[in-house]
């Protein structure tokens, strides 16, 4: 019996590993779309920022020591001495178009986070001093809630954000919308 | 085969002082019952902060009288705050985890049990026994002390993920001294817990009387055996992981915290360090750790359960090398608790195997417990009760876990209230349930006494229905994407949750003062409860061999010589329907 027990256990055991392996592998092992949307997320106590490239397909660096949450500079930009940061378009809301690829480059601002949103089926922790990435593919336009779901302190119940997948057009009129405000 | 004289290896004469009888005792009776007073103290209060809790859950503007003279800033006006949520979440874990469930099944019982059931006079080191109690019990109080610290109890979890709690006092309430005490409390359990291993391993390898081979040994005995070699290797890790963290948290270092991190506007001067590294370290710990906790349990539940059907198992031997593979395997499988951590997803793969693989003995030892069970005269006391009802929740909760063993859905589930429906049901429930079981059996043994098997049953049942409608529903909210350690729901999403989570919190306090039954049973029974007589369940092994309460020296000046294994039930015997360990009958096999 114990052996009849070990090859049935056994071989679910393999196959749920078998065709587990298969669905990791097209989240994780699946190269990138050439054309794939970038954008970056920082996750800091207790908000979401997003950033996108702006016209000149180009992020600007990081300078951790010019955060000034009081003047909505989240990220650490130096727009006055970095060209490329100076069209950097900086949201509160992750805004991507139906359909297309996009490519989330993760990092944290000061402890561990995560990223999760429930209906797309995403989860993926940021780890402070490591850049992680997240591919995602949005099929259906609405608002999703993006959740926190890792521990980060007395806000970790509040700490979210917005993805709004929109229709091709839409998105183009909310990123023109967003490069004027900067 | 080990043929050394136990009298030889430490000769101590008996205790005559109070002290030496009572407090400071080298007695691993005393010491045992030390244990598991110290692990009653710790579930109540585990248990009294789940339900603050859970009612804070479901009624987060609630006052709750008396909360302000216990902590003016964590709850002003009996409000618990966000963050003071998290303390007690934090609390909650570390008390369940490390006080209660790696102290009474194993520290507590084992201690007790082990070395009478191996016809031992003490364990190999008496000194360091009492040694690593009396360190468990400063552990205790040093982790007690966060609550009264102005600063209050750490908020980062039983897991402690760096850097949140390796920055310090920037990342918030709770995280400066709360921390640290909470730090040196689990290294100081470390150093308790690695001495009781040694003990536990040198005893079970040197001391075992004549004719006791190893698999003649009771099932329970094996399990503490393996749970102590799982023991010696798993807090050998936690214990240099706690001192990193708080040489990182006070002396500058950076283990933990990489450079550029801005907390509370202020650029923190660590650089180079590895969150994930503590992760890994803390993991390669905390995997293990749950065997640790289950698998004295299953040896307890083993070990009644024969007694209470009358028959032995389908294969004693097969239980003994799944519980084998079970503390191997254990040790391969902690990134499972990191598949979205951010560590190579490659890695990731890898660690599902093993976890799907551990499923594999596990599932064993359930169908030769049911097999067993299968046409068997079960006596239905109060202890059997609740080993049969280890064997429920231990399904219950141990199917969860086929589903979150695989990445790809741990994608999902990973950080809601699937994996805390999982844990507690497994954890929480099913070892307790072992624990429970132990009790209503060995109490007598060890009091003189014997529990009231009335109060046991109805115990039972108040607990059996209350955890299942405590936490199957956890697994539903977990499938609906209800997020774990939120202190508030703030979604409009979680609205139509609310009633399940009354229902929740409702069943938790009911099933909470179920449990005063059976401090009560333990109190009054203690002092006016029927004498026990030497073996008032029929049992073959030595410990019902001698009188209850044991005399100090467990077998008096006689060297017991066992025969055969502990499981020669529904055979004809001079006793009955049973031939003890110690009973020079001729039986086959064995």
């Amino acid at each position: 019996m114990v052996v009849a027990a070990f090859i049935l256990v056994g071989t679910e055991v393999l196959a749920l590993g078998v065709f587990g392996q298969k669905a990791w592998a097209s989240v994780y092992f699946t190269a990138p779309k050439p054309d794939d949307l970038q954008v970056q997320v920082q996750a800091g106590q207790f908000a979401f920022y997003f950033r996108y490239p702006g016209p000149d397909g180009k992020f600007g660096p990081l300078h951790p020591d010019k955060i000034d949450e009081g003047n909505s500079n989240f990220f650490g930009l130096d727009p006055a001495s970095d060209v490329e940061a100076r069209d950097d378009v900086v949201a509160a809301e992750l805004a991507v178009p139906v359909n297309r690829e996009v490519h989330l480059m993760m990092h944290a601002k000061d402890v561990g986070h995560s990223f999760y949103v429930r209906e797309l089926r995403l989860q993926q922790d940021f780890v402070p001093g490591l850049d992680l990435s997240l591919h995602f593919t949005a099929t259906k336009p609405g608002k999703y809630e993006i959740l926190c779901t890792q521990l980060c302190g007395l806000g970790h119940y509040n700490m979210k954000a917005y993805l709004d997948v929109m229709t091709q057009e839409d998105f183009e009129k909310w990123m023109k919308e967003k490069i004027s405000e900067q | 085969m080990q043929e050394a004289s136990p009298a030889q290896v430490h000769v101590h004469t008996p205790p005559t002082s109070f002290l030496r009888k009572h407090v400071f005792s080298l007695d691993h009776k005393v010491i045992g019952l030390q244990y598991y007073g110290l692990a009653l103290a710790a579930v109540t209060l585990g248990m009294v902060l789940s339900w603050l809790m859970r009612f804070h859950l479901v009624w987060p503007n609630a006052a709750i009288p008396g909360l302000n003279f216990i902590s003016k800033v964590g709850a002003p006006g009996g409000v618990i705050t966000p963050e003071y949520y998290l303390s007690l979440l934090t609390m909650h874990g570390t008390l369940m985890v490390f006080f209660v469930l790696t102290n009474a099944p194993f520290a507590a019982f084992g201690n007790y049990f082990l070395p009478i059931q191996i016809g031992a006079e003490d364990m190999a080191f008496p000194r360091f026994n009492m040694m690593s109690f009396w360190t468990t019990l400063a552990a205790f109080l040093v982790l007690i002390t966060a609550f009264f610290i102005p600063d209050g109890p750490p908020i980062s979890g039983w897991t402690a993920y760096a850097p949140l709690s390796a920055i310090g006092s920037d990342a918030g309430p709770g995280l400066g001294w709360g921390q640290n005490l909470w730090a040196i409390s689990i290294a100081l359990f470390c150093a308790g817990s690695l001495l009781g291993a040694l003990n536990f391993i040198s005893t079970t390898l040197d001391l075992r009387a004549k004719g006791m081979t190893l698999m003649r040994m009771p099932i329970c005995t094996w399990a503490w055996f393996i749970t102590s070699c799982i023991a010696l290797l798993a807090f050998a890790v936690l214990l240099p992981a706690c001192l990193l963290l708080i040489l990182d948290r006070t002396a500058g270092t950076s283990f933990f915290i990489p450079s550029g991190l801005v907390v509370s506007d202020r650029l923190q001067p660590h650089a180079g360090g590895s969150p994930l590294l503590w992760q890994h370290l803390f993991w390669f710990f905390g995997h293990p750790e749950v065997y640790i906790a289950i698998l004295p349990s299953m040896g307890i539940v083993s070990h009644v359960l024969m007694a209470s059907m009358r028959k032995p198992l389908l294969s004693a031997k097969v239980i003994i090398y799944s519980m084998l593979s079970i503390g191997f395997l254990s040790y391969m499988v902690w990134g499972h608790h990191m598949f979205v951590s951010g560590m190579n997803p490659f890695s990731s793969l890898l660690f599902s195997f093993p976890t799907l693989t551990i499923t594999i003995p596990a599932t064993i030892m359930t169908l030769i417990w049911l097999g067993s069970l299968y046409g068997a005269n079960i006596r239905m006391t109060s202890a059997a009760l609740f080993a049969l009802g280890f064997i429920s929740m231990f399904v219950s909760g141990g199917v969860s876990g086929f589903f979150l063993a695989q990445p790809s859905i741990d994608i999902y589930l990973h950080a809601t209230y699937f994996v805390v429906g999982h844990f507690h049901m497994v954890m929480g429930v099913a070892s307790i349930f072992g624990v429970f079981a132990g009790t209503y059996f060995w109490f007598g043994k060890m009091t003189g006494r014997m529990l009231n098997e009335t109060l046991g049953k109805v115990h039972f049942w108040i607990t059996f229905i209350g955890t299942y409608c405590i936490f199957m529903p956890f697994h539903y909210l977990g499938i609906v994407g209800n997020i774990r350690r939120y202190s508030t729901f703030v979604d409009d999403f979680m609205g139509p949750l609310m009633p399940l989570h009354k229902f929740i919190t409702i069943a938790a306090l009911i099933t909470g003062a179920g449990q005063l039954i059976f401090l009560f049973n333990l109190f009054h029974s203690r002092f006016w409860g029927k004498p026990a007589p030497q073996n008032p369940w029929d049992g073959t092994s030595l410990e019902w061999s001698v009188p209850s309460p044991p005399p100090w020296n467990n077998f008096g000046d006689v060297h017991p010589v066992v025969y055969h294994d502990s499981y020669q039930y529904g055979v004809k015997g001079s006793k009955g329907d049973y031939v003890m360990q110690d009973s020079p009958e001729q039986v086959v096999g064995g």
